[in-house]
Order: structure tokens, then C-alpha cells, then sequence
């Protein structure tokens, strides 16, 4: 299948809530990206994250299979360094295939729970979209 | 080329050593890789000519300081190999300085494994047995019960063989003793024949992980589990001979499966790229699921903030070795983990006095803060240890500041 999206992609307001409540996965606070990778080959992502007053952290390697689409929480990644809850960060991903990424928060902190979902910002990649 | 831990292969370092997580820095006088067993004990005998001291060490996988000197540091590199085996009774004489993940290919090819191993297997047979390295199973004592006899240069240098038909008590003390009671060149161990283990990984909430724990722990042959901080979920991992394993699809999603020989599937994680640091503590086992219960509450109340490692949670059968973890008792050992890049000091400290309040005792290899003070209290064979050391070694010839402080000597 022909791939859709882009290979590079950047989230600029990365703050994972310190706070959780209920149970656990399934409401644990997080900010997380949904990947969808259509094309035929595996699709091999290099995360880098970037902060307010401390040099970039990275990459973080992730492979989303051919034809699938994977979540993501940045909650869990601790290769090479786990993200630290409660702080700003951006992240720029970086996939050797187009693909789309969706970036969602979940707050289950709050007295309201609270959700947020976007798409990333799709950098338009050097000699055309893709 | 030998496989030392550094670059440096020098007599004269220009670079500092460091362990494998990077945390350990320091510049020995002389890095010495001695070919053969004579020359390890024609060092030693130099040294003591000299008044210096000498610190053997296997991978510097250890992220305590045992093997931090700024006298003469001797690697077992050139040391190793499987020199001769016994396949009727599953024994082998083996190079101390052999490292786990290449002898086990040699003692495969002579149809013949270790029991079993940690989650790496980058160890030295010679740093392995002298730490009280572990896997996990409630019927497998530390590695360090595979030594059954083998040859150590004495702190006169001279060469001795050893074995648990001869003197047992000895063998007790020499198994866990960190290279302090002379430095072991020729390990005789007790393995099994080959066989294949089936390996299954599943996920499952925490609390249906401690509710089925005892049966889980006693059904498998190898039983251990991750609990994530930042999900509150757990991995189990459990290994059976094939035809043997069992399912939790009631509970639990199945995450991977695959079968192979217990050097390739027990130690996953020899190859990680990204480097830790890590607080163990060993305890009894019936203190394991209490302890385990509030470590988890104190970080989720205050370290997930910063802390994303996985906690390990594994079983260690009773041992008669003197200095070993699970000396007289059936064992679980919690391990906490933090990035070697970010602060991990304050989180070990913090929870230390939990696994202490249970009965923890350190594992030799990893960070823990206790001095000899208060180790005495947890080892009831620790003046015997003492007064055997004192009595092979006077002169401490393999002491260093850091031993003497631990020891109390």
C-alpha cells in the first residue's frame, strides 16, 4: 500500500501530568502518540526530545510493523533516559518511511478528567512531501 | 587481543578504567592481563615484595566498588575457556576469567549448561561466583553454588587447588568472598546436561501479579517479574522445559514466547545499549511480597516524578555459602533501577531502609550504603569469614580501602 504522511514531525507543548487517578493503565496521565504506518515496510522512528534548560535527550528508537498502527506513551520510554513528568519538552520525529502521527494527553489528575488530542506538526520534508 | 573491560591494555594506564555503567572511574597503578595461571601468582608474589596491593576483576560489570584500586588491577582475560569436562557427571574445569555468554557456546558444544543465570550473562565465571550473581527460581541458588572445586593463587602466590570434597567449609567461604580470600584462576563447576527452556512473557496488572504470586513463583522453573512505575503494570517471565510450560490467557496478554538454550533464553538483556545503575537487596522470601507492596506505594507517592525504570522482583533458593545473599534462607532480591545519566543516589537512599526493615541484605555488586557495622548483623557466619581472611591474608594484600571499610578490617 502506498505510504501516507510525512517523515518528519514535531510536538512543541510535550508536558506528561505528574497526577493520575483510577486505574491504572488505562488512566494513568499521559501524553502519547498514535502512529500509523500504511506503507509495506516497517517504519523505524528516531525520537529526539528537546527541553527548556537542559541539552536534547536522544534518539529514541521505536519500529511501528508494515501496515500497523502502534501507541506510543512518551510515559514509558527510558532508553536512553526517562522523560521526567511535569516538565515541558518537545519532540521532533524522525521515520525512514512517511508516516501520520497523532499526538493525545490524557489528564486523569484533575477533578474532571481531561483529554486533548491533535495531529503532530508535519514538517514538509526537503524535495516534496515526502 | 584480549577481551579486558578497557581499552587501556597497557601496564601504565594513561586513561581512567570505568565499570560498565560509566559510574565507576578510577586509574589503577598498573593494569596487569596475565596469560597464564603462573604469571597471575608471579604478580602476586610481586606485589608482595613490592608492599602493594592487587584487585582481580572478571567484566567490571559491578557497580559497587570492589574492584576500585589505585594499585595493580590483574584481569582474567587470557585466563578462560573450557580446559576439561566430565560428561558423565555434568562437571567442568573452566578459565576463571571466561565470560559467561562465550563458555556457555563452549559447553553447549560439549552438551552441557549452566543451571542458570541472571538477566545478563556478561559476567566473568570468576565475578560472577564472587559477587553471588543470580537468576531467578525458587529451587536455584546463586551461581556461585555451581563451584565445586578449581585452583586460587594465594596472597603468597602460591597456586592451591581446592574442592567441596576436601574442605567444604572453605568452599563455603571462598564462594562469595569477592577475590578476598586469593584470586581463583580455575573454576570446577557443577552444570546440566544441554536442554532447551520455553520462554513466556506476559502482561497483567499488579495486583492479579500478587495474587496469584506464590503459585506463580512455584509452578514455573523460573520465575521473576518487572513492575513499571509508570504504568503500574508488571511483566511476568517464566521459563519451563517445553511440554511443561503453562498459560495465564485468564489473565494476562502473552508478550513473547520463544524457546532455546538457557544461555540464550534466560539473559536478554546482555546487549543493552543504554547504561543503569541499581540498588539490590535480598530478603526472606515470605518478606518479599510486603516489602514489594511498599516500595510501590513509596514511588508512586514520590519518585515517578523522575524515575521510569522497572523494578525486578526474583527468588533466590537458600544457600550455606558464608557471605551469600540468601545464607540460610530462601530468598527473594528486589532491584531498583535508574539511567546512569540521571541522579539515582537520593531514590536508592530513600528506599534502602525499606528492604532494609525486611531483612534485606546488599547484593556485593550493586550500590547499597551499608559499612561493616551493620553487614556483621545480617551474616551469621561473618566473623568466621573474618578471622579466615585475616588468617590466608595478614598482610591484606588484597584488600583496598574501600574492602576494609566493607569488611571492617
Amino acid at each position: 500500500m502506498e505510504a501516507i504522511g510525512k517523515r518528519r514531525w514535531t510536538i512543541a507543548g510535550g508536558h506528561i501530568p505528574l497526577g493520575s487517578n483510577g486505574m491504572e493503565p488505562e488512566f494513568t496521565s499521559r501524553d502519547e502518540i498514535a502512529v500509523l504506518n500504511c506503507s509495506d515496510s516497517p517504519a523505524r522512528l528516531r525520537i529526539q526530545i528537546h527541553y527548556a534548560d537542559r541539552p536534547v535527550v536522544g534518539p529514541y528508537d521505536v519500529e511501528i510493523a508494515a501496515r500497523r498502527v502502534r501507541r506510543i506513551r512518551f510515559n514509558d520510554l527510558i532508553f536512553p533516559e526517562a522523560l521526567p513528568l511535569d516538565v515541558d519538552f518537545g519532540a521532533v520525529i524522525e521515520a525512514d518511511v512517511p508516516v501520520v502521527v497523532q499526538f493525545t494527553r490524557l489528564d486523569s489528575g484533575t477533578g474532571s478528567r481531561s483529554t486533548i488530542a491533535t495531529a503532530a506538526y508535519a514538517a514538509r520534508n526537503l524535495q516534496g512531501s515526502r | 587481543m584480549a577481551n579486558t573491560p578497557w581499552s587501556a591494555t597497557s601496564k601504565n594506564l594513561d586513561q581512567d578504567c570505568h565499570n560498565w555503567s560509566g559510574g565507576l572511574r578510577f586509574r589503577p597503578a598498573r593494569l596487569e592481563v596475565p596469560e597464564h595461571e603462573e604469571a597471575v601468582a608471579a604478580l602476586v608474589r610481586a606485589a608482595g615484595r613490592q608492599g602493594r596491593t592487587i584487585r582481580p576483576v572478571g567484566s567490571a560489570h559491578s557497580s559497587s566498588e570492589i574492584y576500585v584500586t589505585d594499585d595493580v588491577l590483574v584481569s582474567l582475560a587470557n585466563i578462560c575457556g573450557l580446559h576439561e569436562h566430565d560428561s558423565r557427571c555434568h562437571r567442568a574445569a573452566v578459565g576463571a576469567g571466561s565470560q559467561l555468554t562465550e563458555l556457555s557456546k563452549e559447553l553447549q558444544s560439549a552438551g552441557m549448561t549452566l543451571s542458570n543465570f541472571g538477566d545478563v550473562a556478561t559476567q566473568t565465571v570468576g565475578g560472577a561466583i564472587g559477587t553471588g550473581t543470580h537468576g531467578s527460581g525458587r529451587n536455584f541458588p546463586n551461581l556461585s553454588m555451581m563451584l565445586v572445586g578449581g585452583r586460587l593463587v594465594t596472597a603468597r602466590g602460591e597456586i592451591t587447588t581446592f574442592g567441596v570434597e576436601e574442605d567444604l567449609d572453605f568452599v563455603r567461604a571462598l564462594r562469595v568472598s569477592f577475590g578476598t580470600l586469593g584470586i581463583l584462576t580455575s573454576a570446577t563447576l557443577q552444570l546440566e546436561p544441554l536442554h532447551d527452556l520455553r520462554r513466556q512473557e506476559w502482561c497483567l496488572g499488579f495486583e492479579p501479579c500478587m495474587e496469584a504470586l506464590d503459585r506463580l513463583s512455584r509452578e514455573n522453573r523460573n520465575f521473576d517479574f518487572y513492575w513499571y512505575p509508570r504504568s503500574d503494570e508488571v511483566k511476568i517471565r517464566c521459563l519451563n522445559p517445553p511440554g511443561e510450560e503453562k498459560t495465564y490467557g485468564a489473565f494476562a496478554r502473552l508478550a513473547k514466547d520463544e524457546t532455546g538454550p538457557p544461555h540464550e533464553v534466560i539473559p536478554q538483556h546482555s546487549d543493552l545499549p543504554y547504561r543503569f545503575e541499581e540498588m539490590e537487596y535480598s530478603m526472606p522470601a515470605e518478606a518479599g511480597p510486603d516489602c514489594m507492596r511498599k516500595l510501590r506505594t513509596r514511588i508512586k507517592e514520590k519518585w515517578r516524578r523522575s524515575v521510569g525504570w522497572r523494578v525486578l522482583y526474583r527468588y533466590i533458593k537458600r544457600d550455606d555459602t558464608w557471605l551469600s545473599e540468601a545464607y540460610g534462607r530462601d530468598s527473594v532480591s528486589i532491584s531498583l533501577h535508574q539511567n546512569a545519566t540521571l541522579p539515582y543516589w537520593d531514590f536508592f537512599l530513600d528506599l534502602e531502609p525499606v528492604m532494609r526493615d525486611h531483612g534485606g541484605r546488599p547484593h556485593w555488586a550493586k550500590k547499597h550504603s551499608l559499612r561493616a557495622t551493620e553487614l556483621k548483623a545480617l551474616y551469621p557466619m561473618w566473623d568466621r569469614f573474618l578471622a579466615l581472611r585475616q588468617e590466608l591474608d595478614p598482610e591484606g594484600r588484597f584488600l583496598t580501602p574501600y574492602l576494609r571499610r566493607l569488611l571492617g578490617c
